[in-house]
């Protein structure tokens, strides 16, 4: 295991060189701390709602007031009004004034699960509302939304991936290691499931359960779902290295020394392939966010209240109606920077490591 | 007024192609390698000369060089390459593209890498012909063809000219390309070690070839090598190249006779002369210089056997030490 | 020839049927059947439903049922679709033309723009232009399809200047066939740009590749010794060689747009295929998902099978292996 370790840090020194997976990996950081502080980040729970501010604009801050002079940030109470086409508009009411609080007090909510607080970074008195990116259809706030949805779509994305990876390297290791009968099992195995389109698969193991589960079940099993049309990939590529690496001469020389194979296959091989894996792993990443959000965007996925990019876009697929309430499709935008950011880091990481390797993007 | 393609010092009626202070050099991630530096070559018309160095000397580049066919991440930095009154690197794209294969050709080392594996060679070697005079007609195209391959000695002409090079053997696809080369009657040949990937009974028919070919046509030949040995019975000048820079140049027979610089006489040395087993072989002792990486002075002074305190410091000056016999080196006698 | 073909069918055929074995276990492991919100209305008798069961065998195990669909199958009949009320290859005929359509329409479009891109890029490395265009490609290759079909159909609508979504416009039959097919092509453009984006970012960046390995080639240099004219040593020498490989890559980009396509068929309203799936999934409606995704397998197959046999013909050596 001591060989992975170097190879990373050899890794990590090159990559410092390359100046857009750098950035890339900083934001990647960015977006998975702002998943865990979400709660804090965001000035609402994600299922605050307010429907008589539904699809409400982005809440305008003011820095300037009635009288033309400077003064700290402010906003206004909004309402619901019709338009001379009938249309709905909101109306600032000027009268009162609501100062933008840091560090506010508001829904509470949960860290990582456990820590319960109920600061925010920022937000208003209750009687207004700061839709920073605007309001959904149920008037709840897109920004906290946003925030909020970032934890499932991202942990999602490490957990398939995670999943996979064990699989991969299960049944990768064994089929290269030991060859013959259940390396050919193993690999038509992973072809049939390589050659059934990613969508149609997707849409196949998710018909066998049933659409009234509850929000845990759910994700379990989109977590599923998704490590399950991933492992194949990640199995080749194990697969691909054990069976060069078995002829090599440090692994003849442990088994003529009498090491057991799982040991061999745990200690030398994997390490070997560590490299190898953490490109793959990098690149296939944005499968799976790609996935989740795809199911969820149909209404398989994460359901309401809860929240996911991909159920947050769902609203946008009344697409004549998204002239009114643009915003609805930043959370696409999410997605978008971070597919972005897996695929740079994850080019960079093969530069750093072999141009060369064969490996491309999995979706 | 002279025009600005005539250069007008030493403008030398007699020779064909005169090299003047070549420097090319190649631009690497961290480092520059001077591949020639500083080039001095006159070719006389008609004659064959023979440019002679180890592997990375610079002689293919010096070839390029004169073709123009120098690509990033090479540039040709300075020098004058006069042809027929003409500096070479001073003419538009489209003058220099009428002088390749019209004027001056190249035939290459490996003659199954330079054809194209997509073209029958009757396409390829007809492609020049055709180019280079638009009023050839089809028919009159074919016909040049056929006899190209009869003179370059391809049996069965008429079957090969739809031949893919995948089916010729490595001597016969070396005909091709001399033939190609040939195609438009060029003033200039240079062979880039045209033998070097043959094997040696078919190297010997290639150089009698050659041979033929320039007592057929009076072209002039450049023969590049690190074959001293084939030098002897083909050319008539031999300019030897070391680290990018020419260090000696001479008739044949005065350089097989008297060769003046240390490096020269070493080459001679180890040509194997002896009967097997019964010499030892001579080698020169060191590395041809990295060329991103060369000595201070004289280049050769790690090898050498003369090597003194100011070779260390100054590049000898390359002077005619006899008439018509060229040398750089502060001590050869 | 023969022979290979003949291999390769015997490879491709048991897969397909694994396939589609998968499937039909999938969508028959789903809890309950079309039939329940059959039953739940009183003016439906239980007798008449449990005659339909029968019918279909709804009420045998999974092996059985696969069984009978086989046989059907084989004879050409893909059962009926519970929730059209037709036979269900009444309804796959005119989706898997409207797929086409859109499959064909990407093919071209990719491949039109991608290899004289890459050529071009190629010819100016390292040049500003080859990377913007390097850059727009990592975009087309990142971008999300839903995203990027989502913000063209808002512009769309925005603007008023393409169709946001559909096939046909509403007063479609009232056109002439000219009409009718310009109609067609406005419709076509939005998941056409969509699919082909990625598919063009793809596909450039191979040829690209291809080309720079092909002008570093031996063969480059004697075409310009031999004085020809760089547009020519560029056009015939170079690209000639350079486009070989994509040979091969065709038939796996046809795996890649059925898949790729679906999602943006159903954001785009586009009637196809793809569309097909999720309404039959979500009705549960247990023919037309089996027959759709043997259709699609196939296709798919048919598309690598296809790949196969050009491959061979080009180069004789993959034959005998």
């Amino acid at each position: 295991m001591k060989k992975s370790y170097s190879q990373l840090g050899k890794g990590i020194r090159k990559l410092k060189k390359h100046g857009l997976a750098m950035v890339a990996f900083w934001v990647l950081v960015g977006l998975y701390l702002s998943a865990i502080f979400a709660g804090f980040i965001a000035p609402y729970h994600y299922d605050n709602e307010q429907r008589s501010l539904s699809y409400a604009s982005p809440t305008k801050v003011h820095v300037i007031d009635q009288a033309g002079k400077f003064s700290w940030p402010f906003v206004h109470k909004v309402s619901q009004k019709f338009d001379q086409f009938y249309n709905r508009i909101y109306v600032e009411d000027k009268t009162e004034k609501y100062p933008l609080r840091f560090l506010a007090k508001g829904d509470s909510y949960y860290i990582l699960g456990m820590l319960k607080a109920n600061r925010h970074l920022f937000g208003v008195d209750s009687q207004a509302r700061i839709y920073f990116w605007g309001a959904d259809s149920r008037g709840r706030d897109l920004f906290s939304r946003i925030f909020y949805g970032g934890q499932v779509s991202l942990s999602i994305g490490l957990v398939g991936v995670t999943i996979s990876l064990f699989l991969g390297l299960f049944f990768g290791g064994i089929s290269g290691y030991f060859k013959g009968k259940t390396d050919t099992l193993i690999m038509r195995i992973c072809e049939i499931i390589m050659m059934i389109p990613g969508f149609y698969l997707m849409l196949s193991l998710r018909s066998i359960f049933s659409y009234s589960l509850s929000s845990l079940q759910l994700y379990f099993v989109i977590v599923c779902i998704m490590s399950f049309i991933g492992w194949p990939g990640l199995a080749r590529v194990v697969r691909g290295m054990a069976l060069s690496l078995r002829e090599r001469e440090f692994v003849l020389a442990a088994r003529a020394l009498g090491v057991s194979d799982i040991k061999i296959i745990w200690q030398h091989i994997i390490p070997h392939s560590f490299s190898y894996l953490i490109v793959a792993a990098s690149l296939s990443i944005p499968g799976y966010i790609l996935g989740e959000s795809a199911l969820s965007l149909l209404g398989l996925g994460i359901q309401d209240p809860y929240a996911s990019w991909g159920n947050l876009l769902s609203e946008s697929m009344a697409v004549s109606q998204l002239k009114f309430h643009p915003w609805i499709l930043i959370p696409g935008a999410f997605i978008f920077i971070t597919v972005m950011a897996f695929n740079l880091l994850g080019d960079g990481l093969r530069d750093v490591f072999d141009p060369k390797m064969d490996i491309g993007r999995k979706f | 007024m002279i025009p600005r393609w005539i250069s007008a010092e030493n403008f030398n009626m007699d020779n064909i192609l005169e090299i003047k202070d070549l420097h090319t050099y190649f631009y690497g991630e961290d480092l520059m390698t001077k591949a020639v530096e500083g080039v001095n070559l006159p070719v006389r018309k008609g004659e064959a000369l023979g440019l002679v160095g180890e592997s990375a000397c610079g002689k293919t580049v010096t070839a390029y060089s004169i073709m123009r066919l120098i690509q990033s991440p090479g540039k040709i930095i300075k020098g004058q390459i006069i042809f027929q009154g003409k500096d070479l690197l001073k003419l538009s794209a489209r003058e220099i593209q009428a002088i390749r294969g019209k004027e001056i050709s190249l035939v290459f080392q490996e003659p199954l890498a330079a054809l194209n594996p997509v073209y029958t060679i009757g396409f390829q070697i007809g492609e020049g012909i055709r180019f280079h005079d638009r009023e050839v007609s089809n028919k009159n195209q074919k016909e040049k063809v056929l006899e190209l391959l009869k003179a370059v000695g391809i049996p069965e002409p008429e079957s090969r000219i739809n031949d893919y090079p995948h089916n010729l053997s490595g001597g016969q696809a070396q005909r091709a390309v001399i033939a190609m080369a040939l195609s438009c009657n060029p003033q200039v040949l240079i062979a880039d070690e045209p033998t070097t990937s043959l094997d040696v009974t078919v190297q010997a028919q290639i150089m009698e070839l050659f041979l033929k070919l320039r007592r057929e046509k009076g072209f002039t030949f450049i023969l590049i090598t690190h074959n001293l040995a084939l030098c002897s019975q083909v050319v008539d000048r031999v300019a030897i190249m070391y680290a990018g820079k020419i260090v000696e140049l001479a008739t044949t027979e005065e350089i097989f006779n008297h060769p003046l610089h240390p490096y020269t006489k070493a080459l001679f040395a180890s040509i194997p002369k002896g009967i097997a087993g019964k010499e030892k072989l001579e080698t020169i002792g060191g590395q041809v210089p990295d060329p991103a990486n060369k000595p201070s002075g004289c280049y050769f002074h790690p090898r050498c056997r003369l090597k003194k305190e100011n070779c260390l410091q100054a590049y000898p000056e390359y002077r005619e030490i006899k008439p018509g016999h060229w040398v750089s080196c502060h001590y050869a006698i | 020839m023969i022979n290979y073909i003949i291999r390769r069918l015997l490879f491709f055929i048991p897969l397909l049927l694994a396939v589609s074995f998968i499937g039909f276990v999938c969508i028959n492991l789903a809890p309950g059947n079309y039939f329940d919100s059959l039953k739940q209305n009183p003016q439906v008798s239980q007798d008449t439903i449990r005659l339909y069961e029968q019918k279909y065998h709804l009420d045998q195990n999974v092996f059985t049922q696969y069984y009978y669909w086989l046989v059907n199958i084989s004879k050409l009949d893909f059962g009926y679709s519970f929730a059209y009320k037709i036979p269900v290859f009444e309804v796959l005929k005119s989706r898997m033309f409207n797929t086409f359509i859109l499959s064909l329409s990407v093919l071209l479009f990719s491949w039109l723009i991608a290899i004289p891109l890459g050529i071009y890029c190629a010819v100016n490395q390292y040049k500003f232009t080859d990377k913007l265009f390097s850059f727009f490609s990592f975009i087309g290759l990142s971008i999300p399809s839903f995203f990027f079909a989502l913000l063209l159909l808002y512009f769309a609508s925005l603007t008023g200047i393409l169709p946001a979504g559909g096939m046909h416009s509403l007063n479609y039959e009232a056109f002439s066939p000219l009409g009718k097919f310009l109609d067609l092509l406005k419709h076509l453009i939005i998941p056409t740009l969509v699919i082909g984006t990625s598919s063009i970012a793809g596909l450039q960046r191979l040829m690209r590749g291809n080309m720079l390995e092909v002008l570093r080639a031996q063969y480059i240099t004697t075409a310009r010794a031999k004085g020809l004219p760089e547009y020519r040593v560029i056009y015939l020498h170079a690209v000639r060689n350079a486009i070989n490989p994509m040979v091969t890559i065709f038939g796996g980009s046809l795996a890649g747009l059925l898949s790729g396509a679906a999602l943006t068929e159903i954001i785009c309203n586009w009637p196809g295929l793809g569309r097909l799936m999720l309404d039959a999934v979500m009705s549960q409606d247990l023919f037309l998902f089996a027959g759709d995704l043997l259709m699609i397998s196939f296709l798919l197959i048919l598309g690598y099978l296809i790949a196969d046999i050009v491959l061979a013909w080009v180069d004789p050596r993959i034959q005998y292996q």
